[in-house]
């Protein structure tokens, strides 16, 4: 912090700030979008998917994005808050299922993953590629046995059965597994010397040393599970039981006129999260820097 | 060395858990009879009595005396089942019929039904999974081939109680996959032409839609528009006559065998202009009404004399043409069409019912969707339209609420067409037929040439062929 | 004992179900299959569609994962120094992260479409229009959509790495007359090594999930450039070939994990080279 230098530090804000800007664009016009009739998104985006006959003289018939509504109106929100009064119970089907699994895989995780790092025993690495090839398991495989152990459990129907698997997942275990790996032996050995147990290892020292990795876990694990649409829902036939995630995002494509309004409506609190999180987020690094 | 005998401790438990469960599972030889009811709107409970086991040759009159819960899904809720149910279950006070559905709005169609496939095939590959199903919109040939529907030919055979000349054995016969019945059509609709005999006859062009294949018919349309400038012979999207064109000439583009596709050909080429051609003459024409002939879907008797009547009075029912290598004979598409879960513990029952939602017991007034399989309910529809002597046409329809005579001569000749259709039009329709119909969309517009367009059907196709 | 809780829910949740999945590829009906050794397999490998759907997957990791890790380490790095709106600005990096699939969707087929925004600004500088989705540039759509949609993800994790480097280290660089380069290569990405690891694996697994995307752009029979894995797969689970598709599974996974297991042994030599 001794040289700071102002003209190299604006250059580099608007540089980001302009590829920041662009990236923007698609949550912008689904914004703005939101806002038309759903007339006008009919008259706007009729050609798209269609071949326009050439000799009708439909030759440079184009789509174009359009940003600004011709005037305002709240008709998209309206008619999706009328026809479905499912909206808050929904919500709340999507914070019961998420926060449990995000509260209990983080927990499950740092437990976990401290013993993957830091203790040694035989076939460690082993089982921490287990973790990861499930991973990487495309989810129609495993439907059908999930199924099966689901059934077995007599979780069917319940939220349960969406809740333990995310409970167990093995994402926050290999991530924190990865962050404390970070952390030098030396801190640990030296701990150890001074009589420290494990339980005092875990809780004094790496804990506090992975709280930037806890921090992006939670936030990841968030946009993860609220966003889930295909894996286990199918467990869930119950319409009552469902989340957000299969109404708001699930909008068939050609359903436009309340699309917009629908995704505006699913990513508001997603934002508004995020907004809140972000100053918790940024203060977790800076606490656990380690100052040498 | 403590953690790690925990963790193989905890690894024998949980495998040994579900080892055990696994093999409860399979060796239930013999079930108590109980009194079992699933949770309601679980797709995946199997709750049920085995009685006397299905398939083992010599099927009793099933055990209705014991309680049992039959698990029947379907995707769209239906008053006709709902119906039914109420019905049987007076009859059968043992026995519960439980309906699942979806529940979903007309934004979330393509979603909930895609949520709804996966979820049928997990539980049916699962070897739960409902007793019975609407095959409609499901995958029905891979049932069959995976072998997770029950064959209910057999059951029909083997069953005193059930009349085969009371149905539609044509229907049933169309209906099979190789030598098995395993999806049952309830109801059907008739796939043919409209066309005005009159001017068809004026027009002098023969036209013998008994034997005709696509070929022959677009023949007979090139002749017959040359008759008449201002009549196109068909109307039909150019997109969709291609596709038909194809399946006649399947073995001409498609080697199956050797997974090849062959589009990027002169054939296809010279099919794509010939239709084309079609279209620049005036054979063809979409959406127009003024055409010779017009492709139909019959949905009951009285949709029949409704549909003839839209295009004009002196209108007839064709039979549609069928492809080159096909036997001759019409078009049916089934609807409410059932099957039977073979992992089904109370297929006697099940079977049962369906035999009941087939009866003369389920009430079919001629306008309602689907021609019953039943030959006496078809038979009581008749001779409801001919006493009432008159029908009302839709009043949102083409002919404005218009009430006109019934014609008791064009209602005769329904039967022999009913009679007729042997070929089942599959409800999902084929994927190769889908590309083709989709991609020339773009030629026919002028959108794109036609090599780019065969390219693409190509490249699509070979996917298929390959997977 | 810390991993206790871990490995009974993971074992039950997802090992059995892993293990039965893969015991699949080697039978030869989803019910009552008998064992058929590798005859899944050899149909497998003699299926073009499979061929071709992994080398597009191969092709298609190859090129946006390296260059969604490298954006994403780069723009991790810039925001992570002193700026203006910093706050804002990594705000509105992690933003594409909450949008739904279907709005995106929605966007995307207004934007790529065949009468669509990108063929009308061709239109007008006088060019071709161009069917996006059905031409060999179709997987140039794909990878612009997948990294958009990442590259918050990726930027995540990477500042939480950066902020797990002890800042003597750079101090202990400094004074040994490193310059901003020199500092870069020997102290900031050799630290970030295990999340590098971490972000390469995110990075791939995520890869799969542009396939709903794509799914809902191009359908399940798309143009045979972006015909992935997945649509292998998923077309494999609706005709209900659970044998292939499982056999399909498990020799993507093997591929994958002969990868990480060549990068967890860089890795392991790694940390004993710094202890």
């Amino acid at each position: 912090m001794k040289k700071l230098n102002v003209l190299p530090m604006i250059a580099l804000t608007i540089m980001l700030g302009a590829v920041a800007a662009a990236m923007l664009i698609p949550i912008l016009l689904t914004f703005t979008n939101s806002l038309m009739t759903e007339q006008e998104i009919g008259r706007n985006y009729d050609l798209i998917g269609q071949m326009t006959d050439v000799a009708a003289g439909g030759k440079d018939a184009f789509v174009n994005l359009k940003i600004l509504p011709d005037w305002l109106s709240l008709e998209q929100y309206t008619q999706l808050l009328i026809f479905s009064p499912k909206y808050l119970r929904m919500f709340w089907n999507s914070a019961a299922m998420v926060v449990p699994i995000i509260a209990g895989q983080t927990v499950i995780a740092a437990l976990a993953s401290y013993a993957l790092a830091k203790l040694r025993f035989w076939g460690r690495d082993k089982l921490f590629m287990l973790y990861i090839m499930t991973m990487l398991m495309p989810f129609q495989v495993t439907l059908v046995p999930n199924y099966l152990v689901v059934d077995k459990l007599g979780l069917m129907n319940h939220e349960a059965a969406i809740i333990l698997p995310g409970i167990f997942g093995a994402f926050g275990v290999f991530m924190l597994r990865q962050f404390m790996a970070h952390i030098p032996n030396a801190y640990t050995e030296a701990a150890k010397i001074d009589g420290a147990g494990q339980w005092t290892i875990f809780s004094r020292i790496i804990i506090p040393m992975v709280k930037p990795g806890l921090a992006a876990l939670i936030v990841l694990l968030f946009v993860d599970y609220w966003n889930m649409i295909e894996q286990p829902l199918i467990f869930l036939q119950d319409s009552a039981k469902q989340p957000l995630s299969l109404y708001l995002a699930q909008i068939d494509k050609e359903a436009r006129g309340i699309g917009f309004a629908a995704s505006v409506l699913y990513m508001t609190p997603l934002v508004l999260l995020f907004l809140y999180a972000e100053s918790y987020f940024i203060e977790g690094i800076q606490l656990s820097g380690i100052k040498g | 060395m403590k953690k790690i005998t925990y963790a193989i401790l905890s690894f024998t438990l949980v495998f040994g858990l579900v080892a055990c469960s696994n093999s409860s599972n399979e060796g239930n030889g013999q079930q108590t009879p109980s009194n079992q009811t699933g949770s309601s709107g679980d797709i995946g409970t199997n709750s049920g009595v085995e009685t006397g086991t299905a398939g083992t040759g010599g099927t009793k009159s099933p055990d209705l005396d014991a309680k049992a819960t039959v698990v029947f899904s379907t995707f769209w809720p239906d008053d006709r089942f709902k119906e039914a149910k109420k019905k049987y279950e007076a009859l059968h006070p043992n026995i519960e019929i439980k309906l699942q559905n979806v529940e979903t709005d007309n934004s979330h169609l393509e979603a909930e039904l895609e949520k709804y496939t996966t979820a049928t095939n997990t539980a049916m590959l699962a070897g739960k999974g409902p007793d019975m199903l609407e095959l409609d919109l499901l995958p029905t040939d891979s049932y069959v081939k995976h072998d997770l529907l029950a064959d209910m030919g057999e059951m029909m055979d083997q069953d005193s109680t059930f009349k085969k000349e009371d149905y539609f054995s044509n229907i049933l016969d169309g209906a099979r996959v190789g030598k098995g019945l395993y999806a049952m059509p309830l109801s059907f609709f008739l796939m043919g032409f409209t066309g005005d005999e009159k001017a068809i006859a004026n027009s002098g062009v023969k036209v013998n839609d008994k034997t005709w294949t696509w070929n022959d018919f677009a023949q007979t349309a090139k002749d017959l528009a040359k008759t008449d400038g201002n009549t196109a012979a068909f109307s039909y999207p150019a997109n969709y006559m291609l596709s038909e064109m194809v399946k006649d000439n399947y073995p001409l583009f498609i080697d199956k065998a050797n997974g090849k596709a062959n589009f990027e050909s002169a054939s296809f080429s010279g099919l794509m202009q010939q239709v084309k051609g079609m279209v620049d003459d005036g054979v063809i024409v979409e959406g127009g009404r003024n055409s010779y002939f017009q492709s139909t879907q019959i949905n009951s008797p009285w949709d029949y004399l409704v549909s003839l009547r839209e295009n004009g009075e002196n209108t007839k029912l064709f039979t549609k043409p069928h492809a080159q290598d096909t036997a001759e004979g019409g078009y049916f598409r089934s609807y409410r069409t059932i099957g039977l879960n073979a992992n089904s513990k109370v297929k006697n029952q099940a079977w049962d019912f369906i035999k009941f939602m087939m009866s003369e017991e389920i009430e079919t007034p001629p306008e309602s969707a689907g021609i019953p399989i039943n030959k006496n309910n078809f038979a009581k529809q008749i001779a409801e339209l001919k006493k009432e002597g008159t029908v009302k046409a839709y009043v949102e329809g083409p002919l404005q609420g218009l009430e006109f005579k019934v014609d008791e001569a064009k209602l005769g000749e329904l039967e022999s067409f009913v009679q007729g259709a042997v070929h089942a039009v599959a409800y999902q329709s084929d994927k190769i037929g889908e590309i083709i119909s989709e991609e020339s969309q773009a030629y026919f517009s002028g959108q794109k040439s036609a090599e780019a367009v065969a390219k693409l059907i190509q490249n699509k196709v070979t996917t298929i062929l390959n997977e | 004992m810390f991993l206790a809780p871990s490995l009974i829910g993971f074992a039950m949740f997802y090992l059995i179900p892993f293990a039965m999945g893969i015991y699949e590829s080697f039978t030869d009906n989803a019910i009552g299959g008998t064992f058929v050794g590798l005859d899944n397999y050899k149909e497998l490998l003699a299926s073009g569609s499979f061929r071709k759907a992994a080398s597009n997957m191969f092709l298609f990791t190859g090129i946006s994962v390296p260059l969604l890790i490298a954006l994403s380490l780069f723009l991790a790095i810039l925001l992570n120094r002193p700026l203006f709106l910093r706050n804002w600005l990594r705000t509105a990096f992690i933003l594409p992260l909450v949008v739904p699939v279907a709005s995106i969707v929605m966007i995307w087929q207004i934007f790529f479409d065949w009468n669509g925004t990108l063929n009308a600004w061709l239109h007008h500088y006088g060019m071709a229009r161009v069917d996006w989705l059905q031409s060999d540039g179709s997987m140039g759509v794909l990878v612009v959509m997948y990294i958009w949609k990442n590259i918050g993800y990726n930027m995540i994790l990477f500042l939480a790495g950066l902020q797990t480097i002890p800042q003597d280290y750079y101090e202990t660089a400094r004074i040994e007359g490193a310059g901003r380069v020199r500092q870069l290569f020997h102290v900031t990405l050799v630290y970030l090594t295990p999340t590098m690891f971490f972000v390469l694996l995110i990075s791939i697994i995520n890869s799969f999930k542009v396939f709903r995307e794509t799914y809902l752009l191009a359908g399940d029979y798309p143009y045979d450039r972006i015909y992935m894995m997945q649509h292998f797969m998923n077309n494999m689970f609706f005709s209900l070939d659970i044998q292939k598709l499982t056999a399909a599974a498990t020799l993507m996974v093997g591929c994958i994990v002969i990868v990480v297991t060549g990068l967890l042994r860089v890795e392991r030599r790694f940390r004993e080279f710094m202890e």
